[in-house]
């Protein structure tokens, strides 16, 4: 069977179980799943008709969103139906930023742009700036809430991307470290501890990737722990998240009561689940956002969770693959820097509820209800594949030539 | 280097990464989701609470000793003999917990890990009410009413098992509740002094007194050349400068070990003790968990034994009981029932059978015996505890007819008053049962207080016949 026919019929199962379970029946579920995978599989066959390069990006990125919507729609039908509007945003984008990459030539020449692009949304975070949850991350236009990390992740790997292209238009290395660190201040500065992590940890891998001094990535790394420990001894809300990492059982009804929350519902979830809409997940803080995975693990059981792991490692192991193929330095840091995002987020979000690593405030990509993060993660992989078409014909060229 | 190479050290990274949540979410799932699923933090569980009818718990005969009944659309909770199960079955109630077999047994009783996902499936879309499966305890009703009717108005224990197979036939623990109106009573319960709602069966800890010395004269028959030179008591001995005294300082004159366990001599025992060093004494309590756990189906505490080295004094104390030595009384019990059951302990269980609600069984317990000490130590032991019965201090646990065993112990404490122990066994026509008798801060003797008790629980068992 092809993948594209497998989503179809796990989209029909899907809808239709939630068309099923909600009471009083409600035929816009069974409209809303019928918008969302005839959108599929309208973008799917434009992109291999027009030969848009890797097949499989798009189909695991709307996989992982349908996931979302119905687990969201579930949680909340409000959410859900929002949720399929920002994905159907998200598909434009995603063909949007795909044209605009291949039409524009030159992205590997405006580092500085890059650079002031990053420096004033985050200046503007903090003059207009509103504080949810203890982060001032949020910008807020109208009605209307974004997080400008979201869009500076990509300007961030673009700004690297560049820098390694041309390492002469900095004056030496130096340089292109305190940029960098500027970025990662400027997160800490707003307390989203999980962002700054995510920044370093992109930072530190395209840095040991394509530095050739070893000694200065080292000195970096452990510099970088030496922070961690310091932070930790004089940031409070630092030492709690860590604190409820260790012991979350000592104040299950304080620090430790979202992740504990998550702990019953994955416990009681067991291997198969619950089912769909028999789960108590809304006992979670924040599950439609940052604890959705538990919700996943809840109702549709550890297996259920695995394979939404699998899903995400499928999509990860395509994207790396693209960047081996790719010969261009600038576009092949542009593949592993979104590749990079990507993995580490899905890893901290999940290790966090799951009580693996500390929690940190990260969303699920594709899944987590949020606006700026699916549009976001959108351009990223609309950028994606179009890096890919140039490695797919290169890939091709390649198999013919003789031997 | 090549980029390529490094990049795919990064894929090795993020693949070990991926791994690990796989990893960890299968060991969470079986090592550590039933925990936490009893988590009375879990809300869950009470949600879950409000639609399923917890199993009934009846005792081997098929008697019912807690049972549910739907009231309005609620699930109730009965405890029809109220007291009288209050630590063996114990309760449950959203504000404040659950207790006992209420507790471990949580999952069975609510059946929260159906037969099969078809059938928790099957039992989601159906409207009715979850049934829970029942239990069917080792407990025999009579004899546990026998037993509390002596109990009553004491502070302390007692336990009764069959020794030839781990089953726990009656547990009572002084002062008790009433699970039936737990809630009404929970603030006069919690500030009670004497703490009613800890199972001293299970969780007490006391220092076992002269009862230990059954299992060190298992040790020193075990090392015969301590025997070898013949003692003259004298009322008390001087060990490292410190004056041991027997009961009332009252002198034996020559005793061998045999008469030393009859009589539950004291200076004899230590000094015997002192003589077969730290290194076997703490052999022998080893074998018999005394200062390891031991398995069973509910939660034990597990007996001390001091760690580290121990001063001679200390290991004097010891040899009869005393010093840093803590036994809980069903441990006591099984002690005694080791040496009923040819040197082979068998560990305790509370639950014979889960069974669901058709009465399919699901579930049987049985556990495997353990060698603690040879058949024939073990035989020699069990005659020197008839004899204590027979002509020594236990006499008044006799029963006509019988083959009676036991060991007495009054056993010093920090409250000044001493308790008052008896352990033992009983022999008749293939059934064997086993006891461990405390009263607490009793001021009397295990011979005088105890005793009786024992010998009166020992009686109903046999002629009950529960003991095969």
């Amino acid at each position: 069977m092809r993948p594209i026919s497998i989503l179809v019929i796990i989209n029909i199962l899907l809808f239709g179980l939630l068309y099923v379970y909600t009471e009083p029946l409600d035929t816009s579920i069974l409209i809303a799943g019928g918008v969302l995978t005839l959108l599929i599989l309208v973008s799917y066959i434009i992109i291999v008709k027009a030969r848009m390069g890797d097949q499989y990006i798009f189909l695991l990125i709307s996989m992982l969103s349908s996931l979302g919507i119905v687990m969201i729609y579930r949680l909340d039908p409000n959410f859900g139906f929002r949720q399929i509007t920002w994905y159907g945003l998200g598909v434009i984008l995603y063909f949007l930023s795909y044209g605009i990459f291949r039409w524009i030539r030159n992205w590997d020449e405006y580092m500085y742009l890059y650079i002031g692009f990053g420096i004033v949304l985050f200046i503007l975070t903090f003059t207009v700036g509103t504080t949810i949850k203890g982060a001032t991350n949020w910008i807020r236009i109208g009605d209307f809430v974004f997080q400008p990390a979201e869009i500076i992740k990509i300007s961030f790997i673009f700004f690297i991307a560049s820098y390694f292209t041309y390492p002469d238009k900095l004056k030496n290395i130096y340089y292109f470290l305190g940029i960098s660190y500027v970025h990662i201040l400027f997160l800490v500065a707003q307390r989203d501890m999980g962002m700054a992590m995510l920044f370093y940890s992109i930072f530190i891998s395209i840095f040991y990737v394509f530095y050739k001094d070893y000694k200065l990535v080292f000195y970096n790394f452990a510099a970088a722990i030496l922070i961690v420990v310091y932070g930790y001894f004089t940031m409070t809300h630092v030492q709690v998240r860590f604190e409820a990492w260790i012991n979350p059982w000592r104040d299950i009804a304080g620090r430790g009561y979202q992740i504990t929350q998550s702990l019953f519902a994955i416990a009681t979830g067991g291997f198969f689940g619950t089912g769909l809409g028999l789960g108590y997940p809304d006992y979670i803080p924040e599950v439609h956002t940052d604890f959705i995975f538990s919700a996943i693990a809840e109702e549709m059981g550890t297996f259920g969770a695995m394979a939404v792991v699998l899903l995400y490692f499928l999509l990860i192991y395509r994207s790396f693959k693209i960047t081996l193929t790719i010969q261009d330095t600038f576009k092949k840091i542009i593949a592993l820097g979104i590749t990079l995002t990507y993995s580490y987020q899905t890893f901290m979000i999940i290790g966090g509820v799951i009580k693996l690593i500390p929690l940190t405030g990260i969303t699920m990509p594709f899944i987590s209800y949020g606006g700026s993060a699916l549009v976001s993660a959108f351009i990223a992989f609309g950028i994606l594949q179009a890096v890919s078409k140039k490695s797919y014909e290169t890939e091709e060229l390649m198999d013919f030539e003789p031997q | 280097m090549n980029p390529n190479k490094k990049i795919v050290h990064l894929i090795i990274v993020v693949s070990l990464l991926f791994l690990s949540i796989i990893g960890y979410l299968t060991y969470f799932q079986i090592f550590q989701a039933a925990g936490i699923i009893n988590n009375p933090y879990n809300r869950r569980q009470w949600a879950r609470e409000d639609n399923t009818i917890r199993g009934n718990i009846y005792d081997r005969r098929g008697v019912p000793l807690a049972t549910s009944e739907v009231v309005g659309d609620r699930p109730v909770r009965n405890y029809p003999h109220n007291n009288l199960y209050s630590h063996v079955i114990g309760y449950s109630y959203k504000q404040y917990g659950r207790a006992g077999l209420e507790n471990h047994y949580n999952q069975q009783l609510m059946a929260l890990f159906p037969e099969s996902p078809v059938a928790r499936i099957r039992e989601q879309l159906t409207t009715d009410m979850v049934r829970g499966n029942n239990l069917v305890l080792t407990i025999d009703h009579e004899l546990q009413r026998k037993v509390e009717g002596l109990m009553r108005g004491r502070t302390g224990s007692a336990v009764a098992i069959n020794p030839t197979t781990g089953e726990v036939l009656a547990m009572v623990s002084k002062p008790d509740f009433n699970p039936t109106t737990l809630v009404a009573d929970w603030n006069t319960l919690i500030n009670d002094e004497r703490s009613p709602l800890i199972n001293r069966s299970t969780v007490g800890l006391y220092p076992p007194g002269s009862t230990y010395k059954v299992i060190m004269a298992a040790a020193i028959l075990e090392n015969p050349h301590i025997l070898e030179e013949e003692y003259d008591c004298e009322g008390s001995i001087v060990i490292d400068g410190y004056r041991l005294s027997d009961y009332g300082g009252h002198a034996h004159g020559k005793v061998d070990l045999k008469d030393s366990l009859v009589v539950s001599c004291n200076t004899n025992f230590a000094r015997m003790t002192v003589e077969l060093g730290e290194g076997k004494t703490r052999g022998i309590a080893k074998r018999f968990f005394v200062g390891t756990p031991f398995k069973s189906d509910v939660p034990i505490s597990a007996s001390r034994f001091p760690a580290g080295t121990i001063p001679t004094t200390d290991l004097a104390a010891i040899g009869i009981g005393q010093g840093k030595l803590l036994a809980t009384p069903i441990h006591m019990a099984l002690i005694a029932g080791t040496f009923a059951n040819d040197g082979v302990m068998m560990p305790p269980y509370l639950v014979a059978e889960v069974q669901n609600p058709q009465g399919r069984v699901l579930n049987t317990n049985t556990v495997e015996g353990i060698e603690i000490v040879s058949h024939e130590i073990a035989g020699e032991v069990r005659d020197m505890m008839i004899a204590a019965v027979n002509r020594g201090t236990g006499r008044r646990a006799a029963i006509p007819g019988t083959v009676v065993g036991g060991k007495t112990g009054t056993a010093e404490n920090a409250t000044g008053r001493s308790h008052a122990w008896f352990i033992g066994f009983a022999d008749r026509d293939e059934t064997t049962v086993a006891v461990a008798v405390i009263l607490e801060s009793a001021g009397e003797t295990g011979g005088a207080a105890a005793a009786p008790i024992a010998g009166e629980i020992m009686k109903e068992a046999l002629r009950r016949g529960v003991g095969n």
